[in-house]
């Protein structure tokens, strides 16, 4: 699994990080960071929950 | 006694805030541009009228500067907004933290206890842990892969008022389609029935008066009674759902346990409420102000009408081109808030002109053009941070079915009448937009 985000789109909502928070992280200077790329298996259906959830879909999952 | 009276006098508590030393602003580091000021003038029907000569001006002389009237610092650029927009120190409540004694601000006037009441549990109006508690619940009834679910229904509810306009030569695109739409959309989501829509809309354009800069008593008087009303009617409506439960918002929200504890009336109450307000007013105005913008430039509108441009692209630029929220406001909860290299202290407010933003040259190429092929989704029009509008999916499919099916049903559209917008500069839009089929 590969995580990309676009980050023209994403708002900093954080609901990617409530779902997620081993991959995503909005940290204090407002922007989102992902702390692994390739998450593990045992992350996947947290990742795409995570991806479902976002209101600009900026988060995209290969 | 005005809220400014009371804020003004509040100033010298600044000084009980913890690692907080400045009890006023500094003004001296900005200049004093009182011109330009002396334009930013929100009850003005001229500024009204056509806002952004004025917000040009003041953006290019000044990123930000402090409105004595409001008690505000007010930020003119596209970047300063959207960082302050994301940037956690600011919130859009600060009782959580702080009392209104050491934010120097009145509490709240019991006179429009009913508005207040209704606002508690906004989620416009509250920080975590209590904001990320209430939007968990509600945003998955509202992601982009939900929202397209509805794509069907919302296409027969415009087709039915757009069938219904076509038999008048003349209509309103407000009251014949945007306002019926948007509401009746929003209430099937929810669970509401239709049928009680039109109450809902007065109860609603009453309510958001309260949020400009210049209401009176009179208007906050009309807006606390229809609070009350919406108050009841919701309460009704809660009590009905736990008798007969469906399986939509509403209903879920009375019956959900979030880890052991349910929501509190007043919580459902006002999450219900807002999402009502929030889920059509913003929508109306962003069609008619669009719309207003698409007849006023023919051949943006023959872009639409020949294919070259489609009405998801478009929705972008009718968001960014004639904001239907012109002002919105952040409170500084932490220390180290330095926005355009002005420091701004804990308990002060800032105000940011998302008009202004959203024609910033900085951002955006040859701003003041009207260009429907930017299909550029990333300006602020639905705000950002945790408080980005938590219905923009339900939005932009919405606005874009909604163009779609006008253009394809009357694609020799044009102004019946030249529109008014409302008086208000906070929320703004057209008091209604009579179009020529």
């Amino acid at each position: 699994m590969k995580v990309t985000v676009d980050f023209d789109v994403c708002a900093s909502t954080g609901a990617c990080m409530q779902v997620c928070p081993e991959v995503f992280e909005v940290r204090s200077d407002g922007y989102l960071y992902v702390l692994q790329e390739e998450p593990g298996e045992e992350l996947h259906d947290k990742v795409n929950e995570a991806a479902d959830m976002c209101p600009t879909a900026a988060i995209s999952v290969e | 006694m005005s809220e400014s009276g009371h804020r003004a006098e509040g100033i010298d508590v600044h000084d009980r805030l913890p690692s907080h030393t400045t009890a006023s602003p500094n003004v001296a580091t900005v200049p004093a541009p009182d011109d330009h000021l002396a334009r930013f003038d929100v009850s003005d029907l001229d500024l009204i009228a056509d806002p952004y000569p004025v917000l040009n001006e003041i953006r290019e002389a000044m990123p930000i500067f402090w409105n004595d009237t409001t008690n505000q610092w007010v930020l003119t650029r596209f970047d300063d907004i959207s960082t302050s927009l994301r940037d956690r120190r600011m919130g859009r409540a600060y009782s959580h933290r702080f009392t209104d004694a050491e934010f120097g601000r009145p509490a709240p006037d019991p006179r429009w206890a009913s508005f207040h009441a209704h606002e508690r549990w906004s989620l416009l109006a509250l920080e975590p842990p209590d904001h990320t508690r209430l939007r968990r619940l509600v945003q998955k009834v509202f992601t982009p892969r939900a929202v397209a679910l509805l794509a069907d229904d919302i296409q027969a509810v415009s087709d039915r008022l757009l069938d219904e306009c076509a038999e008048r030569s003349t209509f309103d695109l407000l009251g014949d389609y945007a306002q019926p739409f948007s509401v009746e959309v929003i209430c099937s989501m929810l669970g509401i029935p239709v049928a009680d829509a039109r109450s809902l809309l007065d109860w609603s354009h009453s309510i958001v008066k309260m949020y400009e800069l210049d209401a009176d008593d009179a208007t906050k008087q009309a807006a606390d009674r229809a609070a009350g009303e919406f108050i009841a009617f919701t309460q009704d409506l809660i009590a009905h759902k736990r008798q007969h439960p469906d399986d939509l918002l509403v209903s879920e929200l009375a019956r959900v346990e979030d880890e052991g504890d349910t929501l509190t009336e007043p919580e459902i109450v006002s999450t219900t409420m807002v999402l009502l307000e929030a889920g059509h007013e913003a929508t109306v105005n962003t069609l008619g102000n669009g719309f207003r913008a698409l007849m006023h430039h023919p051949d943006e509108w023959r872009r639409l009408t020949a294919g070259e441009v489609d009405a998801k692209a478009a929705v972008e630029e009718l968001l960014r081109f004639d904001s239907p929220l012109q002002l919105f406001e952040r409170w500084v909860l932490d220390d180290g808030v330095e926005i355009a290299g002005q420091q701004i202290d804990v308990g002060q407010e800032i105000a940011m002109l998302f008009g202004s933003a959203q024609r910033d040259p900085r951002r955006f190429v040859e701003p003041d053009r009207f260009d429907i092929g930017r299909n550029d989704p990333s300006h602020i029009g639905f705000g950002g941070g945790i408080h980005f509008c938590i219905g923009a999916p339900l939005a932009r499919l919405e606005l874009a079915t909604s163009i779609a099916n006008i253009v394809a049903r009357f694609p020799t559209l044009t102004l019946a009448a030249e529109p008014r917008y409302h008086p208000t500069f906070v929320i703004r839009g057209l008091e209604e937009l009579m179009l020529t089929a």
